[in-house]
């Protein structure tokens, strides 16, 4: 007697195959758009072309307050008081919180998109270029004496 | 008059060949996807205009532990990062890469309400190390109405 077995398909299962590769594929896309390392960029100088002239000065008091060049400023309006093509100096007090410096650069970083130029170059001195500012200049240049203090 | 119905064409199922090339799309954001190496949890600084960072990037963090002590972590960008001694020790492993690789950049993962004599210090310790382009990390700041990042 000659039994009727039903033979397993022997074929691949392509829908549901497409299916969970699309499914990877948008989660690696959808992944791929959310993480990611992401920042505000800065350049450190070499000592000998971090020089003090002809430049802004963005200093950001310990307690988080923004002047420009003497003129205390909300740091989200920093910009409207930029002179494009001037390079800028941000000297924060070391006891400002470094949200605060963040703040300063963010703003920075906006010029180009709030009013149409790039800063050239962002420096913000260490220890070593304060130390070495005073050695040479017999004062910490980038403490602006203002004419209120 | 009415039409009968117009029948498809009998033709070879493309399924199969949508799904090889999903499938190789899904490898290749799997195989392109930056590798995280480091996962210490940093209450970062917000910030609006962020940029990528490149891929392959050093990471330094400073961040502080459950005791409240500031804990120091590196990594070359392709190996887990490792604790480290502190900023002097960061400036040794970084000094190796920059060596080789100047132009390389080093993301900084720093505590957004740590006093920015800390960081000072770190960027001091980077730059005396050869290191030109850092990246300071911070997370979108929701909220203020601007769109970049």
């Amino acid at each position: 007697m000659k039994l009727a077995t039903a033979r397993p398909s022997a074929r691949i299962p392509t829908l549901p195959l497409l299916d969970l590769a699309l499914l990877v594929l948008v989660f690696f896309g959808v992944s791929s758009m959310f993480s990611g390392t992401r920042g505000l960029d800065l350049t450190l100088p070499d000592a000998a072309a971090a020089t003090v002239s002809d430049a802004t000065f963005v200093n950001v008091a310990a307690d988080g307050s923004v002047a420009v060049d003497c003129r205390p400023t909300d740091a989200s309006a920093i910009v409207e008081r930029l002179r494009p093509g001037r390079r800028v100096i941000v000297y924060a007090n070391p006891y400002a919180r470094y949200q605060s410096l963040i703040a300063v650069l963010d703003a920075l970083s906006s010029a180009e998109a709030e009013r149409g130029f790039v800063v050239p170059a962002v420096w913000v001195p260490t220890r070593t270029d304060v130390a070495g500012a005073i050695e040479r200049v017999g004062y910490n240049p980038f403490e602006r004496r203002c004419a209120s203090d | 008059m009415r039409l009968g119905r117009i029948p498809l064409p009998e033709g070879p199922s493309l399924t199969p060949a949508i799904a090889a090339i999903v499938m190789l799309l899904a490898l290749f954001f799997l195989l392109s996807a930056d590798r995280e190496v480091d996962r210490t949890r940093v209450e970062l600084p917000r910030a609006s205009y962020r940029v990528a960072a490149v891929p392959g990037a050093a990471v330094v963090v400073m961040a502080r532990n459950e005791q409240g002590a500031l804990v120091y972590r590196f990594s070359d960008g392709s190996a887990w990062s490792h604790e480290v001694g502190g900023p002097e020790a960061v400036a040794r492993e970084a000094a190796r890469i920059a060596a080789v690789e100047p132009d390389r950049q080093f993301v900084v993962k720093a505590d957004g309400n740590a006093p920015f004599e800390q960081l000072d210090e770190l960027l001091d310790q980077l730059r005396r190390a050869g290191v030109r382009n850092v990246l300071l990390v911070a997370r979108h700041a929701a909220g203020n109405g601007r769109s970049a990042s």
